[in-house]
């Protein structure tokens, strides 16, 4: 059975916010934060972290990683729990984190780069070189960071992550900036991570790409997780489901005339034109499409002589999953901003 | 004890290949001609026996030479840590390297130690390279080598007044936000001590009683050289006037030597202790 290398209990925090005073120029008070989180990072399995900005996604990396001391809460590594406050070195080597948006500039190398880590872990650097050839940066070693593309900073940011082969890997908004290419490639890569033993946390507000390479899911919404599971579980279990798409070269005119035809129930869609594009989505019945159904409304269309050219299922956003979840509207969960924090001083 | 020693050979690693990246970069190569200029060039022309100096300044003999050169250090070498430390930790925080460097097994005392001795000897070394440089350039002029003693004060004191910039440096670039704030703060700090402290001086001592219109006289001479055991370079100039017969501001040894410990161990120890308590 796959062992848990990293659990989250009851784990909160909250930053601390300047807020100079008169008399207290160094005062801070508490801000955001996350919130009551338990989570377990289990051997061999890839974890999506989703949520909209500001859900804490970063915040509880860090925690992970071992870059912010948590409030309250436990925290125990493959079964033995440490101290808040000083994470053992023992614990630090099993972890690789990629922090999200690294800015590398300046006239050093990728080699320079890692050389130095490779030091700072007290490792031998004679096959740095090789290290760079499994992240696809083989070619590019002794180049200055100045000269390489955003996808190939991403790929050195992964490469820090991997260096002493850690247990867990926890990669912030890893496909920012690489291309369709280079993500497959990248989702190639931690798939075999992944069986290798790792367990493998990704964060990133897109939900379309994780949904590729994960197991299962975390969301995250207002600093707290609110909800858990397999993607197509938390589906079911909300009764989301994809629209359906139909794009026509012409205006329909008549179109409520020629849905009635058909006997369908409570059926709600939107209209939209642009240019020479007709698009009708059709909003997902409740307990979702069934074959038969979408093969009558594409009959009625078709018996009316109005051909689509194009008849798709739209894909669920974040916000989607988010708005059913929380139980808001979809406008309202996008735009919100957070206005927790409880404010003591 | 096994323990330690790799902590000290890792430390001594680290130290070595920050030095060895800060001498590679362009401030080095812009800082390594003023260096020469300034130490070297004061060492040549004061010990030039047909030189005159402005305000009745003379050097009679090498330590002399070597005390008036000291001004140019304190022009050159300590702005050379500023320019090399200024953005030493914001930098690598803003970029997002310091949170890798976090996250790796190793204790940010040493993390920090080495940038701290990074930093201090990229300048120190070739300061004290070319203040070796400038003794045979006395000798030219002169004749005459300093003693070991006076040669051995000359380099300890330069060598550590370096190391409390680096400190004072690397203390405010933790503190600083972005590379703005970080020039400011570290310029603002070398400023602090090489260009206004004379001011700061008077004015304590104008608020304190003591007359600062004649700075001959000797009361204020006591007052000026306790004030500055609280700036770098007062300290610096205190340090070296110790060796020297004719100056009447001469504070006793132990005084010195409170203000030495202090300087080499406070800042330094809220660097470290800032270092790591930093959220990277």
């Amino acid at each position: 059975m796959a062992k848990a290398l990293l659990e989250f209990n009851a784990v909160d925090f909250h930053h601390k916010i300047p807020s100079p005073k008169v008399f207290n120029p160094l005062n801070k008070i508490h801000g955001l934060g996350i919130e009551n989180i338990s989570l377990s990072l289990i051997s061999g399995n890839i974890i999506g972290l989703v949520g909209p900005n500001g859900a804490g996604k970063t915040t509880l990396m860090k925690l992970l990683a071992g870059l912010l001391i948590p409030d309250d809460g436990e925290i125990i590594f493959n079964g033995e729990k440490i101290e808040n406050t000083n994470r053992p070195n023992w614990s630090k080597k099993m972890i690789g984190m990629m922090p999200e948006n690294i800015h590398w500039y300046g006239t050093s190398t990728p080699f320079k780069v890692i050389e130095r880590l490779f030091t700072i872990r007290n490792m031998k650097n004679n096959n740095i070189e090789k290290f760079l050839d499994f992240v696809g940066l083989g070619v590019k070693v002794h180049d200055s960071l100045d000269s390489l593309s955003q996808g190939m900073h991403q790929r050195l940011s992964l490469a820090c992550a991997l260096i002493g082969s850690p247990d867990i890997l926890l990669l912030d908004e890893p496909m920012n900036g690489l291309d369709p290419v280079a993500r497959e490639a990248f989702a190639g890569v931690l798939k075999n991570l992944a069986k290798q033993g790792k367990a493998i946390l990704i964060s990133s507000h897109q939900l379309a790409e994780l949904e590729r390479m994960v197991d299962s899911v975390i969301l995250m919404h207002n600093g707290e997780i609110i909800e858990t599971g397999n993607l197509e579980n938390i589906r079911k279990k909300y009764g989301i489901h994809n629209d359906l798409i139909l794009k026509f070269p012409e205006k329909i005119n008549d179109l409520d005339e020629i849905l009635s035809k058909g006997d369908f129930e409570n059926l709600n869609y939107k209209v939209s034109e642009i240019e020479d594009n007709f698009t009708i989505k059709i909003n997902s019945p409740k307990g979702g499409w069934d074959t038969k159904t979408k093969q009558e409304i594409l009959e009625c269309f078709i018996s009316n002589n109005m051909i689509p050219y194009d008849f798709t299922s739209q894909k669920i956003e974040l916000v989607e999953i988010l708005s059913a979840v929380t139980g808001l509207d979809v406008d309202k969960v996008g735009m919100s901003l957070r206005e927790k924090g409880d404010n003591n001083e | 004890m096994s323990n330690k020693i790799e902590s000290l050979k890792l430390l001594f690693k680290l130290s070595k290949m920050e030095i060895k990246n800060n001498l590679l970069t362009l401030r080095m190569m812009v800082l390594f001609p003023i260096l020469m200029l300034f130490i070297g060039g004061s060492s040549w022309g004061f010990s030039d026996r047909n030189a005159q100096l402005p305000a009745d300044v003379s050097a009679n003999t090498p330590f002399e030479v070597l005390f008036l050169s000291s001004v140019f250090v304190l022009f050159s070498a300590t702005l050379g840590v500023v320019l090399i430390g200024f953005d030493g930790i914001s930098r690598k925080k803003n970029s997002g390297l310091l949170a890798i460097e976090f996250c790796q097994p190793t204790s940010r005392t040493i993390l920090g130690l080495s940038q701290l001795f990074g930093v201090w000897l990229t300048v120190a070394l070739p300061t004290i390279i070319i203040s070796l440089i400038s003794i045979l350039l006395i000798y030219k002029q002169m004749d005459a080598f300093p003693s070991i003693g006076d040669l051995m004060l000359f380099i300890f004191a330069t060598s550590l007044v370096l190391l409390w910039y680096a400190s004072i440096q690397l203390l405010v670039s933790s503190v600083a936000k972005d590379v703005g704030s970080a020039v400011t703060l570290g310029v603002g700090a070398w400023l602090l001590f090489t260009m206004i402290w004379l001011l700061i001086t008077t004015v304590l001592a104008t608020i304190l009683g003591v007359d600062a219109t004649n700075m001959e006289n000797e009361q204020f001479a006591s007052f000026s050289s306790k004030v500055d055991m609280f700036s770098p370079n007062g300290l610096y100039q205190l340090l070296l006037e110790a060796k020297l017969d004719n100056i009447s501001r001469k504070l006793p040894i132990w005084q010195l030597s409170i203000a030495t410990f202090f300087w080499t161990f406070i800042p330094s120890y809220f660097f470290i202790w800032r270092f790591n308590k930093l959220h990277a």
